[in-house]
């Protein structure tokens, strides 16, 4: 079968997919539009949030990448590399620890109050903004220290030789990377934290701090008000397809999954080597501290765990098994150009979204709650599916163009292709793919909670159902336990993927 | 016998003509760099379509055949051998059964590797092997596939003197004995003299010859500016 068919068939798959639950939603939402203060609230939450989120992770990021790229020390490439952690963190576990470091009885507050200046709040708007800088700091300071390490070291050799100000040598190195860098990296983020729901729903919720999915969760789950809760997800299909469609108009960043940047050192004064140990330090401490606490705090209890939480675990470990393999699946259909762009659809719909309408369209046939394991491994496999595209398609392109008239002499063509060249060329980039494919899914919390029950529920739902009834031992060793899932299913994966 | 019949290339600006007919035997095709040696091979193996013309072997026409049909094996430049896979894998998937090599695959591929002479590195990786081993691997892929025409594009080029004569001389053991054409391409008019019977030259857009190659290399031959 050609590549060309291929590609047309699952993006044919894909699109059906999807229209399924738009369709079921545009039926409930009976067509028509009529949003309540709250809802119009929602909406500026969810903007104001993203923006506040975006803006302050990019600002944040420019010293900690400069500070990176001009100090040279032991394990800076082990922190580089760590720096990716938080992306396959799962949510939950984040917020705990989050809650743990800056929470009322947390570190953060306990150390104001002891030097009596006042505390912090985690909950509402501002820990929102917390949690999304979190996530989503490492994210751009990867970034930019890639596009500022791009600059050739002639530019930083001769700058230094022309003894300028600081401001002018701002301008000349920094400021037009920055200038083109920056728009993309701040349009990313603004697009991930627009589509929050796990965030919002554990450190927001209220009038003051609702986010259009949690908005949409509440009207399914709590007012039982479908056609509210379809009229919602419609709304959240318009913005977050507005913001990806704005955004291709913005520079897009390089994709930084690798672990291998290269870093350069320059010469810098001493005042600068204490900023920049300063800023280093905070930093690190910021994002690993929640991790760390995590693991000091749940490991006691670890091994006491109720079976409820062994049981939801292994639900987890099936769904991120099924997903990632059909995520994979999917991306190596859609290794093109043009697949790419069918496959990256579910960047417009979010879980929360599709999986409302997935609901919705499964009622009219049946009990949806039965079919809770198949729906959320499919939803988590088109949500990774994006990220699995960008990392499969650079050498799936490679291997056809390095490998075509060689395979063409043997005729070596279809499935026996694919079964000798195209994964095993790929082997190392399909490890990496089902690695990261299955610690999102393991830590998603997103259309679990319209499937899941007392009955059904994942390791994340689980402990989201702890920390609701206050039972915060049991939460902290179960966010270990997801966290080591999580990390050990990445690392397994990437393991096999290099060595097989 | 190959006939190449009114047939034009055409690539951006670049064209080739060639109206000649090529024996059986060995020829060896020769031109300056940029004339169009390797053009002509790919579009006799199919690599590349032609922009008109036809082109026979014996009787049957060929060009509209896809690269796999075609009574053709090819050895390129470099990337002869899939890089990941063991000589074994490599050759096995010119044979009958392409998911796995099976123990009748591993003998029959066991055979050829003697003719070349380097069954011991039967499952050895490309990589771990030298160019002129890895070239007499492809030469051996080529025996499995027993197609009547071979062609050859520069694949001895990076080998030292020694290597490229000894594999020269394999190459036309073999053709005779298996009753192969073979068109070498060779930037080196000693290739030509060495063993080919025959050579044809690409010169200002044309394809010209046959000639004998002695004829070629006198002083009033076509190849007279190129020496």
């Amino acid at each position: 079968m050609a590549r060309s068919t291929v590609t047309v068939i699952t993006s044919v798959f894909l699109v059906g997919l999807l229209l399924g639950p738009l369709i079921s939603l545009i039926n409930f939402s009976g067509l028509s539009l009529s949003l309540s203060n709250s809802d119009i609230a929602a909406i500026k939450f969810t903007f104001v949030q993203a923006a506040y989120s975006a803006t302050l992770s990019t600002v944040l990021a420019i010293p900690v990448a400069k500070a990176l790229l001009r100090q040279n020390f032991w394990g800076k490439r082990f922190v580089v590399l760590i720096l990716g952690a938080p992306f396959i963190l799962p949510v939950i576990v984040a917020v705990l620890g989050l809650i743990l470091v800056f929470g009322n009885n947390g570190i953060v507050n306990n150390l104001l109050n002891l030097i009596g200046l006042g505390s912090v709040k985690i909950y509402g708007f501002w820990g929102v903004i917390l949690a999304h800088v979190f996530f989503n700091l490492p994210l751009a300071i990867r970034i930019l220290l890639q596009a500022l390490n791009d600059v050739p070291g002639e530019h930083y050799r001769l700058v230094s030789s022309l003894k300028l100000s600081f401001a002018q040598n701002f301008l000349a190195l920094e400021w037009p990377v920055l200038k083109k860098v920056c728009p993309g990296i701040w349009a990313v983020i603004f697009a991930i934290c627009l589509s929050s729901f796990a965030v919002a729903l554990t450190l927001g919720g209220g009038p003051k701090a609702t986010t259009v999915e949690l908005a949409i969760y509440q009207s399914f789950f709590y007012d039982l008000d479908f056609s509210k809760a379809a009229q919602l997800a419609l709304v959240q299909i318009v913005l977050v397809f507005s913001v990806v469609v704005a955004s291709q108009f913005i520079v897009k960043p390089k994709t930084v999954f690798g672990l291998d940047i290269e870093i350069s050192n320059h010469n810098i004064s001493d005042f600068q080597k204490i900023i920049d140990t300063v800023v280093i330090i905070v930093t690190l401490l910021f994002i690993f501290t929640p991790i760390l606490v995590i693991f000091f705090y749940g490991f006691a209890d670890v091994f006491s765990l109720p079976p409820s939480v062994f049981k939801a675990a292994i639900l987890s470990i099936q769904i991120a098994i099924l997903s990632s393999f059909l995520s994979v699946f999917l991306g190596l259909c859609l290794t093109t150009n043009t697949g790419e762009i069918f496959g990256s659809l579910g960047i417009a719909i979010s879980p929360i979204v599709m999986g409302a309408g997935t609901f919705l369209m499964l009622k009219n046939f049946g009990n949806p709650y039965l079919l809770a394991v198949p729906v959320t491994a499919i939803v988590n496999a088109l949500v990774s599916l994006p990220f699995v595209i960008r990392i499969l398609k650079p050498s799936a392109i490679e291997i056809r163009t390095e490998f075509e008239n060689l395979s063409r002499s043997v005729g070596l063509t279809g499935i026996y292709w694919v079964w000798w060249v195209f994964l095993r060329k790929l082997k190392r980039q399909i490890g990496f793919s089902l690695g990261l494919a299955s610690a999102l899914s393991m830590g998603d919390l997103g259309v679990i909670v319209l499937f899941g029950s007392g009955e059904i529920a994942t390791l994340p739902l689980k402990i989201y159902q702890l920390m609701g009834s206050y039972r915060v031992d049991e939460a902290l060793a179960s966010a270990l336990l997801l966290s080591l899932l999580a990390f050990g299913s990445f690392v397994l994966f990437d393991k096999l993927g290099r060595t097989l | 016998m190959i006939r190449f019949e009114d047939v034009i290339i055409e690539i951006g600006d670049f064209r080739l003509a060639a109206n000649i007919t090529v024996p059986k035997g060995f020829t060896s095709v020769i031109g300056q760099s940029g004339a169009g040696k390797s053009t002509l091979l790919s579009a006799l193996s199919g690599h590349r379509p032609l922009t008109s013309g036809k082109i026979f072997v014996d009787e049957t026409r060929i060009d509209l055949l896809p690269p796999n049909k075609r009574p053709c094996s090819i050895i390129f430049q470099e990337f002869n051998l899939f890089p990941h896979l063991s000589i074994v894998q490599n050759l096995n998937l010119v044979c009958g059964n392409k998911f796995f090599v099976s123990e009748s695959s591993r003998k029959k591929i066991k055979r050829v590797l003697e003719k070349v002479g380097i069954v011991e590195l039967i499952d050895r990786l490309p990589s771990e092997m030298s160019g002129g081993q890895q070239s007499r691997a492809a030469l051996a892929r080529v025996l499995l596939q027993r197609n009547p025409i071979l062609l050859l594009d520069e694949p001895f080029s990076a080998l030292g003197p020694n290597q490229k004569s000894e594999l020269i001389d394999l190459v036309d053991n073999l053709s005779k004995d298996q009753d192969i054409t073979v068109l070498l391409i060779t930037h080196d008019p000693k290739d030509a003299q060495q063993i080919a019977g025959h050579c044809i030259v690409l010169k200002d857009q044309s394809v010209l010859g046959p000639f004998e190659t002695s004829a070629a290399l006198d002083e009033d031959g076509p190849l007279k500016g190129y020496l």
